[in-house]
Parts: structure tokens; sequence; C-alpha cells
């Protein structure tokens, strides 16, 4: 293909059946809910997955959205926003499933999700005392090892300090206080701002209907995907965003590397597990 | 004021899922904010905004033997749930289940600590408590959220 072929616009057809696809992978292989719901919801996508032309059918999609909900409200305890955005995405596919003009509306109705969520992340995080100290950026490390292995990986702080400060939180139970140790101030200062920035520009962009700032929310979404996803490796949330960010995209480079992102986060996740 | 027509609304019945998830994220919010739900969970957008997470959040276990001894209980499989529960928001009707549950046991000391054991004697009384974590200062400090004791 050539480089003007991948910027075309792709046929109608062809975006429902990869978007709508890669959804059903996205249930069938990355949703990891209560079993009973997710064991019904994976059946129902095996049937969209085996027989393409269910995926017309709105039903499919609402009672998976449905079991998934159900699901999502029984065990309550174990859920996460990855698993809401999927039910919503869900719901999406179903209230576009039957009409003419679905792909259009799939981009639109997948833009105002992404937005949704990147702006719901922002607000909690700008309503967070902890966050605006610095407080969760100095510490986290500690308390997520994902994190943690980042931070001994670029010299922001040592295995030793980790473990210390570990033990430390694990005497709380007997002692009153104890002291810390936080990670290097230029590494909280890059996660705050790099977090920030990307989300920021993911919410705006696609808040906005701009071309070019949609398609800066569509560079700093793949950026996100990439970047947040090879250390936190929750490829549900990968996947779901990689499925809406193809929705909307307009040019087939966009799509193309969407595709990428959708593969690259659990294939790595895969490798990193087997190794 | 014109209403709505149906196609109208039809037609935008594609941002209906967007519009249920402000709902949802901003419903999640008051309820973070007026109990002790942790932002990480239950559908919230509050992940990686605070250290306040369900992995965070400490449960402590103790009890004492019939003997009068105060030892801290291992936390049993059967109560795995109802702990994650509490971990991830923890009420005082949590508290007490997962109390009632471990006084339904009976207990053995197995070095440091008493684990569950068929053949091990009830305890005297069990002691809960669920709280975060909270620091300033490079100071961490222990911040009880909900207790419950045998009566």
């Amino acid at each position: 293909m050539t480089a003007t072929g991948l910027l075309k616009p792709t046929s109608s057809d062809d975006v429902w059946l990869v978007a709508s696809g890669s959804l059903l992978v996205v249930v069938l292989a990355f949703n990891d809910q209560w079993w009973p719901t997710q064991a019904i919801a994976s059946m129902l996508a095996l049937l969209g997955l085996l027989v393409p032309s269910t995926r017309n059918q709105s039903s499919l999609w609402f009672s998976m959205s449905a079991v998934l909900a159900a699901g999502f409200v029984l065990e309550w305890w174990t859920t996460d926003n990855h698993h809401l955005l999927i039910i919503a995405t869900l719901l999406l596919f179903g209230i576009c499933a039957r009409s003419r003009d679905k792909v259009d509306r799939l981009s639109s109705g997948a833009a105002a999700l992404v937005a949704v969520a990147f702006a719901a992340a922002l607000i909690a995080k700008a309503m967070s005392p902890d966050f605006r100290s610095g407080v969760f950026a100095s510490y986290v490390p500690t308390l997520d090892p994902r994190l943690g292995d980042l931070a001994v990986r670029v010299g922001a702080t040592s295995r030793e300090t980790l473990v210390t400060n570990q033990s430390a939180l694990d005497s709380l139970a007997t002692t009153e206080t104890v002291g810390l140790t936080p990670v290097s101030d230029w590494f909280a200062i890059v996660m705050l701002v790099w977090t920030v920035g990307l989300e920021l520009l993911v919410a705006v962009g696609f808040a906005v209907r701009h071309r070019r700032l949609r398609q800066v929310g569509n560079i700093a979404l793949l950026t996100f995907i990439v970047t947040t996803y090879s250390v936190v490796p929750v490829v549900g949330f990968a996947g779901v965003l990689s499925v809406l960010g193809f929705a909307q995209a307009e040019s087939r480079l966009l799509k193309a590397l969407y595709v990428a992102a959708f593969v690259s986060i659990p294939l790595q996740d895969a490798i990193a597990r087997v190794l | 004021m014109q209403r709505p027509d149906r196609h109208s609304v039809r037609r935008r019945a594609h941002l209906l899922p967007a519009a249920l998830l402000v709902v949802l994220a901003f419903g999640n919010r008051v309820i973070t904010n007026q109990s002790d739900l942790s932002p990480w969970e239950l559908g919230g957008f509050g992940m990686f905004s605070t250290i306040d997470s369900p992995q965070s959040r400490l449960v402590l276990l103790e009890g004492t033997t019939l003997d009068g001894e105060r030892l801290v209980l291992e936390a049993p499989a059967e109560v795995a749930e109802s702990i994650q529960q509490l971990r991830v928001w923890p009420t005082l009707d949590r508290t007490d289940h997962v109390r009632l549950q471990l006084e339904s046991f009976r207990w053995a000391r197995k070095e440091e600590v008493a684990v569950i054991d068929a053949a091990g004697s009830p305890l005297l009384s069990v002691d809960v408590v669920v709280g975060r974590i909270a620091i300033s200062d490079s100071t961490a400090r222990f911040v009880p959220l909900h207790q419950s004791s045998t009566p």
C-alpha cells in the first residue's frame, strides 16, 4: 500500500467488521470478569466471531452488555473501570448495529466515550489531595510493583529502598508512624506531567470536533495506550481503548496504528509472562 | 420550547453510552466522597490518582485465646472474599461480618500467629480493624476506618 493509500478512508463495511470483531475478541480473551457471567458473554462473543451476520443484530450486543453488567453488580468488589468501559462500548455497538449510517454513529459515539473516560480520570486526579501534593507519584512505586520495577529500571530508586519502604508500611499494624523514602523528584514530576498531559490532550482532542485537535488526540491516545499498558498491562483496557480509537480514526494509517496497539499490548504481556 | 422529536432523539442515541458513563462516573465520585469506597474501584476513574487502593489498605485481625494470649490471626481462605470486600468498600457491617466469620472457627497457635484448625479452640474475642495509609512529609501512618470487636 502506498503512503497516500494509508491516508485514505476505509470502507464502512470493513470498519464495522474489524471494529466489531476486535471488540468481540476483547470480551472473549481480554475481559476478566466474574466467571459465570464471563462464560456467558464469551459464548455470545464466540457466536459473533463465528457468524459475522449476528454482529448486525443489536440483541447480540445488548445481551452481552446486560450479562457483563450483571456480573459487574453481583461481584462489585472485583470490578474496575475498564469493565464499565467495555459494557458501555457494547451498548454503543448495539445502538449502532442496525443503523444505515452505523460507522458514522459508531465513530461519534466512540469519540464521546473516550473523551468522557479521560475527562473523568483527569477530574479524579484534580480532586485527589494525594495527587496534587505529589504523594501519589513519590510513593506509588512502593505500593505498586509494576511501577516499582519501572522506577528501579530508570534509576529513580533502588530495589532495597522499595523493600525497606514496604517493610515499614507492613509494620504500621504495630507502629504508629514510619519513615519512608520517596522516589527521585524527577521521576515523580515526569510521571505527573506525562500522565496529566496525555490525558488532557486525549480528553480535549476527542471532545472537540476539530480536525487538528482530533489528530493530536489520536496521537496522545496511541502514546497513552503503548506507554501506560507496557508498564501496567491491563489488556482489557488497552483493547477497548484501541477498538474505540480505531472506530473513530479517519485515515488508514491511524486505523493501522490502532490495530498494531490492539495486538502489541497482549502480545507483550504474553511474552513477559513466558519469560 | 420545542420538544425534540423521536427522530432527533434516535439520531443522538449513539451518545447514550457516553452519557451513561458520565452519570456512573459522577455517581462513583459522590459515593467515594461520602463513604470509604476506594477511588480505584467500582467503575470509578480514580485509579492512579491516590495511594488509597484496596491493595494498600490494611486489615488487622487479632484474637485472644482462652488462655488470655493475644495473637495475630492468619486470614483463612474462607474469609478472603469478605476481606477483599472490606478493602474495597469498608463499612461497619462488613467489618462485623468478617469478625463473626472469624469467631466461628477454631484456632491453634502456629509459631507467632494463630491459624484455623478443627482440633483447636474457639477464641475468647476477635478484633478486626480496617484502615488506610496516609503519607505526608515522608512519614506514613495508619488511619483506622472501621473496627469491630467481640462484645
